[in-house]
Parts: structure tokens; C-alpha cells; sequence
């Protein structure tokens, strides 16, 4: 039995009613999704917006017709509520420079000192990726999901070679940051 | 990706593995997956009903919800449909008390033409008999005011939800069109960029428009004459952007 990509168990939950396509789907996507909202938004809100890109996906379902990729267009819909959420909020996570400067956190409960003290690796880790410019930070997070640099420019609304500049740029960034804790 | 050349510095690798394993920590509450299958299941039953059947049935049933919902709402209509019921059990009356076995058969459903002169018991209870009657019909009537109300409603609720699906389904649409304008337009650096806003638009509700992410930039979109242009104010100044025809075209089947 060979595997069927994503478009297939969206088509075949949304046209065909095949409820199991959808679980797939969902397995397939759920903890990345979630990893990524949960790195730009608190707790309570990321289950929020979690659980609200997914209904976009229920809702439309039936009559979904692929435009890039399925990864590309979940993606999407996420950044999409997540700067619905910092509008509504009236506050901008951080600067959106591509100067590569310190910027503000982004997740409101990681505390440095905390970090330094647990020498935790992931906290460190993320809270790296967290100092990490906006722009550098979207084109990283959303390249560990899984997306081509080619999607994620037309995702970011960026050129291909701006946005692997970003990803070499952030991998810079990082890593300096890393070392900065590990000393 | 590569690395730097500093000693003991971690890879790109090692900073994708560590990222990995932190992010992996991070997982949504039990509830909402439970109500993401939930829903994801229930629509699935939903769909079946209405979202899957095409759209001119769809179009069909909400008028024929609509042609209902305004009969039942019609008061001449309401006091002439039991008018109507009664005459008919009326006419049927005659073919009735025809024989006396019918008589028999239906003691309270008609009153005999002269009672028996002897019988004040008799006498009594036919009048009793009659006050039943007008009882039952009475009640009757309120039941049939009851079922009408309650049908109109029904009709009304329905109306409402087939209104209500109409609008989401147009929200979706919109999303899915400006999703694929947004990919599209992704692939064009070359639009070009004037300071007048297209002739024919109302400057007040310019913004009011889709909005559309390019070049990093949150735009508007208007449509004038068949032709959309990307809109936003840049300080007293507008800065406004062709979409080119082909883009737009294959857009608007989304719509």
C-alpha cells in the first residue's frame, strides 16, 4: 500500500469522507504546527490558534484545491492567526530588522536566568531562536518544518536568495548564541 | 547550510537536533485534540448533508426554505388553512349520519336532530356530549396554531442556518482566493509601484479590501473594472500596484 501525500488525505477526507485520511493528516502535522505557534505565542493562546488553523483546514476541506503544497498552505493559515493574534494584542512580538541584532523574546514565559540555571538544553535552545531577528526566526522556523526554501520564500512573500541568506544568517546567529551559553 | 570554522562550535546539524528534540517538547493539550477529531469527524457527517451536494441544490434549497418560512408567515394563510380543514370534515358529515349504524359509530361527532322528549338524562348528556365536542375542537385548533408556529420556527432557524452557512462559505472562498493571490503574486518582483490611486476609486473604503501579503508589506486589494491593484498608504502617500490579469483570473476561480 503506498503512501498517500498530504493533498491525497485532504482530498480524500474532504471529497470522499474518509475519516482516518484526516487523522493521518493530522499526526502527520500535529506537533510541528503546534511546535511553531507555541514558539511565538503563550500557552493558553497557541492551543487556541492551534486548534483554529485546523478548523480553517476542516472547514474548507471539501472544497480545498491545492495551491503549492499543503504544508505551505497550513503554514499559512497559521502565521496568518498568529498576526491576527499580536494585531488584536496591539503589540508586535519583536523588531522585524534584518540586522541580526538582539530583539525583544517572543514567548513571554522564557526567562534566561531560569534557562542559565536549569543549563537546559532545549530552553537554551529556543530561547536562541527567539533572539533571532523576525525575519531570520520565520525562515528558520518555518525550514524546520520541512518547507523548500522556494515555498518558504513564497510564503514570507520574499525572494529565494533573501530568504536563504535569512537561513544562513540565522544558523550564524545561533550558533554565536549557543556558545554564549555553553561557556 | 555551512559551518563555522570555530572549534567545538556546533553544526547546523547539531543546532537542527537541538531544536528538534526542544520543539518536540512542546505538544497541544489533550482537549484540543480530542476536539479538532471531534469536529474533524462531525463535519465529516455535516458534509455529507449540505457542503457535498453542488451548488444548485444548495441554491434550490434556500429558496424553497425561503418560500416556506414566508407562507407560514403569511396570517391570511394561517386562518384560511383550517377554515379550509373544516369545511372539508363538514362535507364529510352528511355521508356520516347517513345510516344509523354511522350514528351509532359516532355518537359525539354529530348532535341528533330532535332529541327524545322523555329522557332529561338524555337531554343532558348530548349536551354534554357537545360541550366535549367544542372542547376537542377548540384544542384542536390550538394544537394546529402550536404546529404552525413551531413549523414557521423550524422554517426560520433553517433560513437563518442556510444564511449563516452562505457567509462562511463565502469568508472561506475569499481566504482561499487571497491565499492563492498571495502565492502568486510571491513569484513577481516587478510590479510597478505609482502614487495615484486607480480612476473610480472611493478613497474612503480603499482599505477596507482583502488584505494580501507582498514583499513583506500588508496590502489591500481593490477591484475596479475587472482589474485588481494592491493599495496601501504610505504616510500622506498611496502606493498602488497592478496584479497582472492572468494572476487575478486563475485567482478568481477560487471565488
Amino acid at each position: 500500500m503506498t503512501l498517500r501525500n498530504d493533498d491525497q488525505l485532504l482530498n480524500d477526507y474532504g471529497k470522499r469522507g474518509d475519516a482516518a485520511a484526516f487523522d493521518i493528516l493530522y499526526q502527520r502535522f500535529r506537533q510541528p504546527l503546534f511546535g511553531f505557534i507555541r514558539q511565538q505565542l503563550p500557552e493558553a493562546v497557541a492551543n487556541e490558534v492551534f486548534q483554529d488553523c485546523w478548523m480553517v483546514v476542516i472547514e474548507q476541506a471539501s472544497d480545498y484545491m491545492p495551491c503549492g503544497s499543503f504544508r505551505g498552505y497550513l503554514f499559512t493559515i497559521a502565521r496568518r492567526k498568529i498576526a491576527d493574534y499580536w494585531r488584536g494584542q496591539q503589540r508586535q512580538p519583536s523588531q522585524t530588522s534584518d540586522d541580526g541584532n538582539v530583539v525583544e523574546q517572543f514567548s513571554d514565559d522564557v526567562d534566561p536566568q531560569k534557562i542559565q540555571l536549569q543549563q537546559a538544553t532545549n530552553a537554551v535552545i529556543l530561547m536562541c531562536v527567539g533572539r533571532l531577528s523576525k525575519v531570520q526566526r520565520d525562515a528558520f522556523m518555518l525550514k524546520q518544518t520541512g518547507l523548500a526554501v522556494e515555498e518558504i520564500s513564497l510564503i514570507l512573500g520574499a525572494t529565494f536568495e533573501t530568504v536563504k541568506s535569512r537561513i544562513r544568517a540565522s544558523y550564524s546567529q545561533l550558533r554565536r548564541c549557543w556558545e554564549r551559553h555553553h561557556e | 547550510m555551512s559551518n563555522e570554522s570555530k572549534p567545538n562550535s556546533p553544526s547546523d546539524g547539531d543546532l537542527e537536533k537541538a531544536y528538534y528534540q526542544a520543539v518536540t517538547e512542546l505538544q497541544p493539550k489533550a482537549e484540543v485534540d480530542e476536539a479538532i477529531r471531534l469536529q474533524a469527524h462531525s463535519q465529516l457527517r455535516k458534509g455529507r448533508d449540505w457542503a457535498s451536494v453542488p451548488m444548485w441544490a444548495r441554491a434550490a434549497s434556500v429558496i424553497g426554505v425561503a418560500v416556506v418560512g414566508w407562507w407560514l408567515w403569511q396570517p391570511d394563510l394561517i386562518e384560511w388553512r383550517p377554515q379550509t380543514d373544516n369545511t372539508i370534515v363538514e362535507n364529510q358529515v352528511p355521508m356520516e349520519v347517513a345510516t344509523e349504524d354511522a350514528m351509532a359509530a359516532a355518537p359525539t361527532s354529530v348532535e341528533p336532530k330532535s332529541p327524545p322528549p322523555s329522557s332529561a338524562d338524555a337531554l343532558e348528556s348530548q349536551f354534554a356530549a357537545a360541550e366535549v365536542a367544542k372542547e376537542q375542537q377548540a384544542a384542536e385548533q390550538v394544537q394546529q396554531q402550536a404546529r404552525e408556529a413551531e413549523q414557521a420556527l423550524v422554517a426560520r432557524h433553517k433560513l437563518e442556518q442556510a444564511q449563516r452557512q452562505a457567509e462562511r462559505q463565502h469568508s472561506e472562498q475569499l481566504l482561499k482566493f487571497s491565499f492563492c493571490l498571495q502565492y502568486k503574486l510571491a513569484r513577481r518582483d516587478d510590479l510597478v509601484i505609482s502614487n495615484d490611486l486607480p480612476d473610480g476609486t472611493d478613497s474612503g473604503s480603499v482599505l477596507s479590501g482583502p488584505s494580501i501579503e507582498w514583499q513583506e508589506q500588508p496590502w489591500q486589494l481593490v477591484e475596479i473594472a475587472q482589474t485588481a491593484y494592491l493599495v496601501r498608504a504610505e504616510g500622506d502617500n498611496w502606493q498602488v500596484a497592478k496584479v497582472p490579469a492572468e494572476d487575478f483570473t486563475v485567482c478568481n476561480l477560487h471565488r
